[in-house]
């Protein structure tokens, strides 16, 4: 370790360590734009000026990004820098007057207002009023890529977006191009932007230039409101910050955690949100029905009388057929505690000896420059619906149930979907047609529910808490960001309902306490040996290894071939 | 009184101030005072303004409706940036924020839906002083009046409807 | 025949025209009120707004009665009508005009000119710190409870200075009858200056006025109702009607108070010109008019007062009754006494 000083105060920290990054990591903050500590150093913005002293520096004002620990010279004399000295702002003021000659400081219209760092270090540094009169140069607006638009004018030219491209996805799309005053980024001519990590240049811009097409004017940043969440879009399991307005789900923003996804997501996960506000959203239980002429007619009902209709039905061919003539299909897009509910009500209470598993289609596995993975497995809990139903259950599950809807064994099953946009293939179509009676519990009017005999709601990962164990075994909470729609609720409480409804159906299922996702978890963890050991409060914001879990199957190899775009 | 005497005596009148022999007394005060009313009761101008048949004048700078105000191609001055709703106090101006129609070459961004609950409104102007653009006022419409709530949820359209206080030259 | 009958008529009569002042008197308050305050006040219903007084009676009337659960119900009825009974039965013995001659009876403008009237009227005045602290006892509210003690302990206070000032005319007047000691300030000194009782006992006088103030609750002494220390003081938990009584007892007292110090000091019925000793009809219509004018006149500077002054703290008001009034009244027996034996 090393000795060096900042604001007078000593500090360790091994030798060759980033002043820059240090400060920041020790709540001494230092303005910055061009720095990201997931890329390589640039030091053009040259927002960061400190004053350093000591060793062999020149005294003066430097960069501190570019600054690194050092050992103690011959004369035990340490490194030493002031962060809020005069000369520094004065430093500062000027770097930000130059900084602002060409930017628009159109902050009323921008998108980036509320969390751009050159709006905070105007209000902190700038002057009331620009003292050059020249007029501005226009840079171009265009789009640079699917999900980006550039508004070049806004363009600081800190060059994080080209060392993004560079360095983490190795596309390398864009460049800085024109000379002086008049630099900008813009992408190659013909490749545009359209690698699957696009979308995190919008999230490193430290101003308005670079902007989410899809996010655009749908509401200001200070409205929103923030849930720290995972993607559920691929078994990688990035953490996520989910942000809402007026109840609905405006966009993601990749939440940093080294272990899983550093500082990024793809863009397949960041847009896969559409489903959570889509019009086919089911809001209210139903009920098929056959109209006079034959022609199927749904009708609405209550939860409560769903419910307990569907836990009738249920006992009602146990009690005729035997536990066996029940089956329970779940998909891998459940939590871990819906899991656990699940298997009790299915295998315990009720008795069936089948429960199957649900799984979305894989797709292709990406990996990126700098180690970044998209899994070809795109559910977010298989290996949490694998170590809770069990392997064989969640791996051949499925293909025993059908058998035995075939075999005219299985006579009612309970399946669980909440896969979004998903076609449920035609053998399981075909085998749930034969059964006597099923039950959905779907969140949108999927064809899975299309099959059912009584539908209920359920919520998406964003109306609900929960956690989910990722291909690593990494066990991680997502947090409930909206309310679902109508009578709709977390299958944790649908579940606690269905256990609580008595055996003779009555609907008297509300009266029961229904526990909430973080004591089922605790109760999971007591019961299944993976899980021992975790509890809902220590797994936090960065999520925590099942037991016997390395962490290694997501870890791919640095510096893996890109196949992004 | 000395000076010793609790702070919170009643009767201790305000240093240097004795009260004379007149006041002590009372009635001579009285009398003054009784002669005092009695003036004002035989005044024969009064304050009280008849309101339905005789209106008072409003003020230029009165508080009333609000209207969004249109630039000089008679298009929304607003620009969606939201400061209205952000600064006003009672939460009750709803925009919807959209990218202009392609002819506006000059902007970007505008209003697609812009509201504001009359209702929960408080007057306080804060949304004009908030705007950049000078694209809300407060006018001078005085009498509000309506049959249903929901006439006092005002539109885009009734907004820009709204009859202007004054008449700025156009800023851009 | 009609030795029952005009007794009963006069009642009619006195009561009638008693309770029709109570409303007149409410309108004339409120526009007094508004014009020495540079306003209108009401002038929207009727003619100048005379038909306020109407439509507030029947805003009243038609408000809903209600009686909080936790009242004692008994007494908490009682209160207004023990409010307004007693000044009302004051005018029982108040001579209001000189006696007339009709079908050869002699009739007394008067509805019972008993020789002891001064003492009825002490006696029945007394009563009515009833109605207003049954009214606050009742209520059981803390607020009501303070107006109703406050009003006990301020009428208590100010009806011995309003006695021992009775007391000195009284001693001048030699007589407890009403009839005559009016009748012995019909006459003249220097055949010009009415011998009222105001201009003998000029300090009895303003002992008096300003008791009848506290007697009454009215401003600068209305501490029972206070609003912004005790909401409503007595009448906090009255609605409708049963709040009204307790108004119309406030202006039937004010209307007694003025009609005894008229009675007392300003000469009663007579007034120059008015011979004292006629019986005619027209001259006791003429005298029945010049004692509702004085009565009237007193009424003015009741409100005009109101409208004028500030309200007193409870400690000032009881520093000037027992350390100023008591003193005074008593010092001015004295000053009589000796006059009248010298």
């Amino acid at each position: 370790m090393t000795k060096f000083k900042v604001n007078g105060k000593e500090y360790d920290a091994p030798a060759g360590t980033n002043l820059l990054q240090f400060c920041l990591d020790h709540q001494i903050y230092i303005p910055h734009n061009c720095y990201h500590p997931a890329l390589t150093v640039a030091g053009n913005c040259r927002m960061c000026m400190v004053k350093g002293k000591g060793l062999d520096l020149r005294p003066g004002v430097m960069t501190s990004c570019t600054l690194s620990v050092r050992e103690p010279g011959p004369k035990q004399e340490m490194l030493e820098i002031e962060t809020e000295a005069p000369e520094v702002i004065k430093a500062r003021e000027g770097v930000l007057e130059f900084l602002l000659i060409n930017h628009p400081l159109d902050c009323p219209v921008c998108d980036q207002a509320g969390e751009c760092y050159l709006q905070d270090y105007s209000f902190t540094y700038g002057k009331d009023r620009s003292r050059f009169v020249e007029p501005k140069n226009i840079r171009h607006t265009k789009d640079v890529g699917d999900h980006v638009k550039i508004w070049g004018n806004r363009c600081i030219v800190c060059t994080r977006c080209v060392r993004f491209c560079e360095e983490v996805v190795g596309t390398g799309e864009l460049a800085v191009v024109e000379r002086g005053d008049r630099n900008v980024v813009d992408n190659f001519p013909g490749l545009p932007m359209s690698n699957l990590m696009s979308s995190n240049t919008v999230d490193i811009c430290p101003v308005g230039a670079l902007l989410d097409k899809e996010f655009l004017y749908q509401a200001r940043v200070w409205f929103m409101e923030t849930a720290e969440s995972v993607c559920p879009s691929c078994s990688v399991g990035c953490n996520t910050k989910v942000d809402t307005y007026q109840g609905a789900v405006k966009r993601f923003r990749p939440r940093e955690n080294q272990a899983v996804n550093q500082w990024w997501m793809c863009d397949i996960g960041r847009y896969n949100h559409k489903f959570t506000a889509a019009p086919d959203r089911l809001g209210l239980p139903k009920r098929r029905g056959t109209t006079a002429a034959g022609a199927v007619e749904w009708t609405r009902c209550s939860l409560d009388g769903a419910l307990g209709d569907v836990r009738t039905a249920l006992d009602r061919v146990v009690h005729a057929e035997g536990g066996a003539a029940v089956a329970g299909l779940a998909s891998a897009w459940m939590s871990n505690e819906e899991l656990w509910l699940f298997k009790g009500l299915m295998a315990d209470m009720i008795g069936a000896r089948d429960l199957g598993l649900l799984t979305a289609p894989d797709g292709v596995r990406t990996t990126f420059k700098k180690g970044f993975v998209i899994e070809s497995d795109r559910n977010p809990n298989r290996r949490g619906a694998a170590e809770i139903l069990g392997r064989a259950a969640a791996e051949r599950g499925l293909a025993t149930v059908l058998d035995g809807i075939h075999a005219g064994r299985i006579k009612a099953a309970l399946v669980i979907g909440g896969i979004p946009e998903w076609a449920p293939p035609p053998e399981l179509v075909a085998a749930l047609r034969k059964l006597a009676f099923l039950a959905v519990v779907d969140v949108a009017d999927s064809p899975l529910a299309a099959l059912a005999h009584l539908v209920i709601p359920g919520a998406t990962w964003v109306e609900k808490d929960g956690t989910f164990t990722n291909a690593q075994g990494r066990v991680q909470r997502f947090t409930r960001a909206l309310a679902p729609p109508g009578v709709a609720a977390a299958e944790t409480e649908l579940l606690q309902r269905l256990a609580a409804a008595s055996a003779a159906g009555a609907p008297d299922a509300t009266g029961a306490k229904v526990l909430s996702a973080q004591s089922v978890f605790g109760d999971l963890a007591a019961r299944v040996a993976a899980f021992a050991g975790l509890n809902y409060h220590d797994i936090g914001t960065q999520g925590k290894l099942l037991a016997g879990a390395t962490g290694a199957a997501a870890a791919a190899p640095a510096g893996a071939a890109a196949s992004g775009g | 009184m000395d000076a010793a005497a609790p702070h919170d005596e009643p009767e201790s009148p305000p240093a240097g101030e004795k009260p004379s022999l007149s006041e002590e007394l009372y009635l001579p005060e009285i009398l003054k005072g009784l002669a005092t009313t009695f003036k004002h009761l035989i005044r024969p101008e009064k304050f009280t303004v008849e309101y339905p048949e005789k209106k008072k004048p409003i003020p230029q700078n009165f508080r009333g409706e609000h209207a969004l105000k249109r630039d000089a191609q008679g298009r929304v001055k607003c620009v969606a940036c939201f400061l209205c709703a952000t600064a006003c106090p009672s939460e009750c101006i709803h925009i919807t924020a959209g990218p202009t129609p392609p002819e506006w070459t000059d902007r970007e961004k505008y209003p697609t839906k812009f509201e504001i609950d009359m209702l929960r409104c408080i007057y306080c102007g804060m949304c004009e002083e908030a705007c950049p653009c000078d694209a809300i006022e407060l006018t001078s419409k005085f009498y509000q009046v309506s049959e249903t709530r929901e006439e006092k949820y005002f539109g885009k359209d009734t907004l820009l409807r709204q009859p202007m206080k004054r008449e700025y030259p156009d800023q851009g | 025949m009609y030795a029952f009958l005009i007794p009963l008529l006069k009642i009619v009569v006195v009561m009638a025209g008693l309770f029709g002042a109570v409303p007149v008197l409410v309108y004339f308050e409120r526009r007094i009120a508004a014009f020495i305050q540079d306003r209108l006040g009401p002038n929207r219903v009727g003619p100048m707004g005379l038909f306020q007084p109407l439509a507030d009676a029947i805003k009243m009337i038609f408000k809903e009665d209600i009686v909080p659960d936790h009242v004692d119900r008994v007494l908490y009825v009682l209160a207004p009508v023990l409010a307004f009974v007693p000044p009302a039965l004051a005018f029982a013995v108040i001579p209001f005009g000189h006696p007339i001659r009709l079908l050869g009876d002699r009739i007394d403008l008067a509805i019972a000119p008993a020789g002891m009237g001064v003492l009825f009227l002490l006696a029945v005045g007394s009563t009515s710190v009833y109605g207003i602290a049954f009214g606050g006892w009742a209520s059981n509210n803390k607020f009501s409870l303070l107006g109703g003690l406050r009003s006990s302990a301020q009428m208590i206070s100010y009806e011995i200075p309003l006695v021992l000032a009775l007391v000195a005319v009284l001693m001048t007047a030699g007589t407890l009858d009403l009839g005559r000691i009016v009748a012995q300030q019909a006459e003249f000194h220097l055949g010009i200056l009415p011998a009222w009782n105001l201009f003998h006992q000029p300090i009895a006088f303003l002992i008096f006025f300003i008791a009848a103030f506290a007697e009454t609750n009215r401003l600068p002494f209305d501490l029972p109702e206070c609003e912004p220390e005790l909401i409503g003081g007595y009448h906090t938990e009255y609605s409708s009607m049963k709040f009204a009584m307790f108004m119309m007892g406030e202006y039937v007292a004010m209307i007694s108070m003025s009609a005894l110090l008229v009675t007392f000091f300003l000469g009663g019925w007579s007034f120059p010109g008015i011979d004292p000793t006629s019986t005619a009809l027209l001259s006791g219509i003429a005298s029945v008019v010049a004692f509702a004018a004085k009565v009237a006149a007193v009424l003015f500077v009741f409100m005009w007062v109101r409208w004028t002054l500030p309200r007193f703290r409870y400690d000032q008001l009881m520093n000037l009754g027992w350390k100023v009034l008591i003193p005074l009244a008593l010092l001015n027996i004295m000053a009589t006494g000796v006059v009248g034996v010298a």
